[in-house]
């Protein structure tokens, strides 16, 4: 795996297309798009409805194979990497985080912490400690063992942030995260990662409608018809 | 005028019946009991047939039914599915989980059935008693939803 980036770009998309095949017509998402995102960059992602933050972030995310174009990952050219690399680079370096908080209803809080831990081949304990340490972080030491439907829309995000940090990734995509909550918990749940993000020195892209948490952040991409400005 | 032969082996009919047919007049007809009895027979033969296909009918059936519900079971679970790939899921793993699911409710499922199955076989007398004292105190009953007056067995 060739090294394509220098030690401050940790993620890099160059020359992005995307076109999606509907029955009888074809819709070009994203056109020609050039993001770098360095080490410890908080970046907002805003744009009007249906114009490709998603389509955009999941690409990033490597769940999706842009049209063209190429994608480079903490060091990873991702366009050469098998499907079964890719997954792994998922598990390791990307952390999602959506509108929904997504969280599994069958498990506590403390389990759906571990799980992803546990998908990408650590032990129990290992796992057990970290989420711990996490769900403590992010104030909810006395919410463990609580299922996601007894707990508010805030504290169940800050539980899926809990979620996204538990394998160390690198970089943090959000999708609206704070789209199902309230001003004041949308504004805890933006700072709380914020703080995150530079505590540990890791990257985030957040794609949000909100333009006051927009402008807290160190860059602000707008997305509008395929292209993408930074204003 | 008529001969019977008991054999000590009856199975060896057909061996008996060559040697005799050599040996005696051809004014003689030689019947074994299997003949004789060929009504008998056939219908053995019916049955045993019948059972096969029926069994093979519910064995169809079931096995359709499990695997209806594990499709099911994975267009309920597709978001679910697709938040694990999120995580670092390999596409094996989930192939693991739904196998392991299938699996789990196959082996309970065998396991339940036999021991039920072994529990009627057991008690089949007390059953078939209990379903003939039914039957016979709605007899009235029956014989006026299905005729049975009319069937002479
Ligand atoms: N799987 C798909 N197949 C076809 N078209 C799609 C698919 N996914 C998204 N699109 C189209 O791509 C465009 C961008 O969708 P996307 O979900 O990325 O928008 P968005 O910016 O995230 O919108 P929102 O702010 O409402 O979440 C839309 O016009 C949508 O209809
Ligand atoms: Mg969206």
């Amino acid at each position: 795996m060739s090294n394509l980036s220098n030690n401050k770009d940790l993620l890099i998309l160059k020359n992005i297309s995307h076109i999606y095949d509907q029955e009888s017509q074809k819709i070009k998402v994203l056109n020609n798009i050039n993001i770098k995102v360095l080490k410890g960059e908080m970046i907002s992602l805003i744009g009007p409805s249906g114009t490709g933050k998603s389509t955009l972030l999941n690409i990033a995310g490597l769940l999706e194979k842009p049209s063209f174009g190429s994608i480079s990952l903490s060091g990873y050219d991702c366009t050469k990497l098998s499907e079964d690399n890719k997954t792994i680079l998922r598990g390791t370096e990307i952390g999602f985080i959506f509108q929904s908080h997504r969280l599994f209803q069958e498990f506590s809080a403390f389990e759906n912490v571990m799980l992803p831990q546990l998908i990408m081949g650590k032990s129990k304990i290992e796992a057990e400690k970290k989420s711990k340490e996490l769900l403590s972080a992010l104030g909810l030491k006395n919410r463990l063992e609580f299922r996601p439907a007894k707990l508010s829309g805030g504290e169940a995000q800050r539980v899926a942030i809990a979620r996204a940090l538990s394998n160390s990734p690198n970089l943090i995509l959000a999708d609206e995260p704070t789209g199902n909550l309230d001003a004041i918990s949308a504004k805890n749940v933006f700072e709380l990662l914020y703080k995150l993000v530079k505590s540990l020195n890791i990257s985030c892209i957040f794609a949000t409608h909100n333009r006051d948490l927009a402008e807290l952040m160190d860059r602000k991409l707008v997305l509008k018809n395929g292209f993408v400005y930074d204003e | 005028m008529e001969l019977k032969f008991f054999l000590k082996n009856p199975k060896a009919t057909q061996n008996v019946h060559l040697d005799l047919n050599t040996k005696l007049d051809k004014s003689f007809t030689i019947i074994d009991w299997k003949k004789r009895n060929s009504s008998f027979m056939n219908a053995l033969d019916v049955e045993k047939n019948v059972m096969f296909v029926i069994l093979t009918l519910i064995i169809l059936v079931a096995t359709f039914n499990i695997i209806s519900s594990m499709i099911m079971l994975v267009q309920t679970k597709k978001s679910d599915i697709a938040l694990m790939r999120t995580m670092g899921a390999s596409k094996y793993l989930i192939i693991r989980i739904f196998m392991l699911t299938g699996s789990i409710i196959g082996i309970l499922g065998t396991i339940v059935g036999a021991i039920l199955g072994i529990i009627v076989s057991i008690n089949i007398e007390t059953i078939r008693h209990f379903i003939s004292t039914l039957l016979r105190k709605n007899y009235f009953l029956l014989r006026f939803i299905f005729y049975l007056h009319y069937l002479q067995i």
